[in-house]
């Protein structure tokens, strides 16, 4: 009699499908629900990893979406010094959905985050939720709400042009103004501090407040366009540190699994909704680490090449796995990623607090 | 004293100036040395030559036809005044032009860049546009790098031409700043390389980053960035003073025939102070 794996494809088999298969070419990983073109336009925004797919997409010439940065070709590093060139908008990284989600509403009218300035050490104040895009502060409180009044207005615009908004999520961490609820990509006193820094609280999102936070950016981004599609993706860079009280290697886990489980929920209930495996081709056990720098964490070009031709692949048949490997990515292995300013201070902890 | 003078199709100006130049600094020795944008890009060094790669034929063929060889040993040279690079006018100028800068009093609705943001990413476009040059002009002092002239003008107007860039900074009550703020930068980079900068000589400008109309090489409005033996005149004699710390009026013999149209600016006498 037979079973019913006797008729399965190769790619439902670990040893076919991933085994004896080329990690860097992982056959039929990747379905489109929906086809994604040069022309379409698109979105991006996200963890650090969205800097990699945005680049990749802008390399091919497709119509990734930018709608502030200079025009002229100014050098990839500079751009990406000032936050510009890294994602469709001036937003910096953008590492949990509720944030996605807090600033489109700011965007359109709909909310206003709280504590939107922070100020430096050095006395500089900065916009709280994008920290690093200017990286010599501004002089006032009134200039951060100026740009990011400005900023607002670009986003808007951007999103009522999007076709498909490619969102990569990056972790469930973040730190939470106990009051509003307003998110910050960044907590209190690692780059900036709010006037109340005791206003502020840790939270780490659950698989459900995750799905309800993508209800509300699917039904949001179908307000706006009837043709609205979202392609999400989870980061494979693992997190720097956590707060959560795990251990690091475990609070990842959650972090990430988390993340997948309801990313797959939810694209599993969504004609509309897809999902790509950047996470699955990058921590594929068959690459045995080597799509990671050597600090574990960072992706090398490798492993962005590996995604972007997986994804290049299933959406264009005229474009050869290797035309994505056209430009390593300005800082290559390192994108910004404000996270990476948390080790400093747990390096720092160590040597001076603990024996290690 | 030998004094090189190289660079794009822009050095034509100062090679037509070359009996006014002879006639006006009889002490100096000066040899030009010039392909066309597209081939000086492309033009290598071989030990202390510069010129178009052996492999490059039509590079090759075209410095014989404009030099008479196919490279210029640099080493034979106490002075190189380079004329031609862009240092990346364009996409600076665009961005100069298309928006505003946070604190600034003007404001024209255009997106908001903070100035620590705009000068950030102009720096860098001049950087790699000095980097490009670093083969032949790294750490060298000899070497002084003028831009290439601004354009006429007449590419305000619309047409075969026109500017669209720099017309749309010209509206703007920034533009004066910005030119000198670019300059500046330009200056600044060649300086960390031990280069020098020669600005255009104001006395030639109509407007920040335009050149007046008089020194326009042709009546056809479709070339409005290459220039006439005036302005040869007038650049080389701002060079003379500024970086040879030569007298021009000493040196100004008998009134000497000279290709091209004299104009009063290209006397060094009613060249006003500039940046060097």
């Amino acid at each position: 009699m037979a079973n019913p794996y006797d008729t399965l494809p190769p790619t439902a088999f670990w040893r076919s499908g991933v085994v004896t298969e080329q990690p860097k070419a992982v056959h039929g990983i990747y379905r489109p629900k929906y086809p994604i073109g040069p022309d379409s336009k698109i979105m991006t925004a996200g963890s650090c990893f969205a800097q990699h797919i945005h680049h990749a997409l802008r390399v091919q010439d497709w119509s990734v979406l930018d709608l502030e940065s200079p025009n002229g070709g100014f050098p990839q590093e500079a751009l990406a010094k000032y936050g510009y060139g890294q994602f469709s908008g001036r937003y910096g990284n953008i590492y949990t959905l509720r944030q996605m989600v807090q600033l489109l509403c700011e965007a359109f009218g709909i909310s206003k985050p709280s504590d939107p300035v922070w100020q430096r050490s050095d006395g500089r104040f900065i916009d709280a939720q994008r920290p690093t895009v200017e990286p010599d502060g501004f002089d006032t409180p009134d200039m951060v709400l100026q740009a990011r009044n400005d900023h607002l207005k670009a986003v808007r615009q951007l999103f009522e042009q999007t076709e498909v908004f490619i969102f990569t999520l990056g972790g469930t961490e973040t730190w939470m103004h106990k009051d509003t609820g307003t998110v910050f990509p960044t907590a209190p006193g690692v780059i900036a501090s709010p006037r109340h820094p005791n206003a502020f609280r840790f939270h780490n999102f659950t698989q459900n407040q995750i799905l309800r936070e993508l209800k509300v950016l699917r039904d949001f981004g179908r307000k706006i366009s009837g043709s609205f599609k979202m392609l999400l993706t989870v980061s494979p860079v693992p997190m720097t540190a956590t707060a959560s009280g795990m251990h690091i290697l475990s609070a990842n886990t959650y972090s990430k699994s988390t993340l997948r489980a309801a990313v797959g929920e939810f694209a599993q209930a969504h004609h509309d909704v897809d999902y790509f495996p950047s996470y699955e081709l990058i921590t594929n056990p068959m690459s045995h680490g080597a799509f990671y720098g050597d600090n574990m964490r960072n992706v090398r070009t490798s492993g962005v090449d590996c995604a972007m031709d997986t994804f290049f692949a299933a959406h264009d048949a005229n474009n050869a796995p290797s035309k994505a490997q056209t430009e390593a990515h300005p800082n290559d292995l390192d994108p910004a990623c404000e996270d990476v300013l948390l080790s400093p201070i747990k390096e720092q902890t160590t040597e001076t607090g603990r024996a290690s | 004293m030998k004094i090189l003078v190289m660079g794009t199709s822009h050095t034509a100006a100062l090679r037509d100036a070359a009996d006014w130049i002879g006639a006006t600094y009889p002490d100096l020795d000066v040899t030009y040395f010039s392909l066309p944008g597209f081939y000086h890009a492309r033009a290598q060094m071989n030990g202390p030559w510069f010129g178009p790669a052996k492999d490059d034929d039509k590079g090759r063929d075209i410095s014989l036809q404009m030099n008479g060889c196919t490279a210029i040993n640099l080493d034979d040279f106490a002075h190189i005044l380079h004329i031609g690079s862009r240092f990346s006018l364009v996409k600076c100028s665009q961005l100069m032009a298309d928006f505003d800068i946070l604190g600034h009093p003007t404001r024209t609705g255009r997106p908001l860049m903070t100035r620590a943001a705009a000068l950030g990413l102009i720096a860098a476009s001049v950087e790699q546009d000095v980097a490009t040059r670093s083969v032949m002009a790294d750490h060298d002092p000899r070497f002084t790098f003028m831009p290439a002239p601004y354009p006429l003008a007449r590419s305000r107007m619309h047409g075969a031409g026109h500017e669209p860039a720099l017309s749309r900074l010209d509206a703007r009550d920034t533009a004066q700043d910005w030119a000198d703020t670019y300059s500046k930068v330009i200056q600044t980079t060649l300086a960390n390389v031990e280069n020098h900068f020669l600005a255009q000589p104001v006395s030639t400008l109509a407007a920040p980053f335009f050149t007046d109309n008089i020194y326009a090489l042709t009546e056809d409005t479709a070339d409005n960035r290459h220039m006439n033996a005036s302005f040869g005149q007038a650049v080389f004699a701002h060079f003379a003073t500024h970086r040879l710390g030569l007298d021009p009026v000493t040196h100004i013999t008998a009134a000497t025939p000279f290709a091209g149209r004299q104009h009063d600016s290209a006397h060094p006498a009613s060249s006003r102070q500039n940046a060097i």
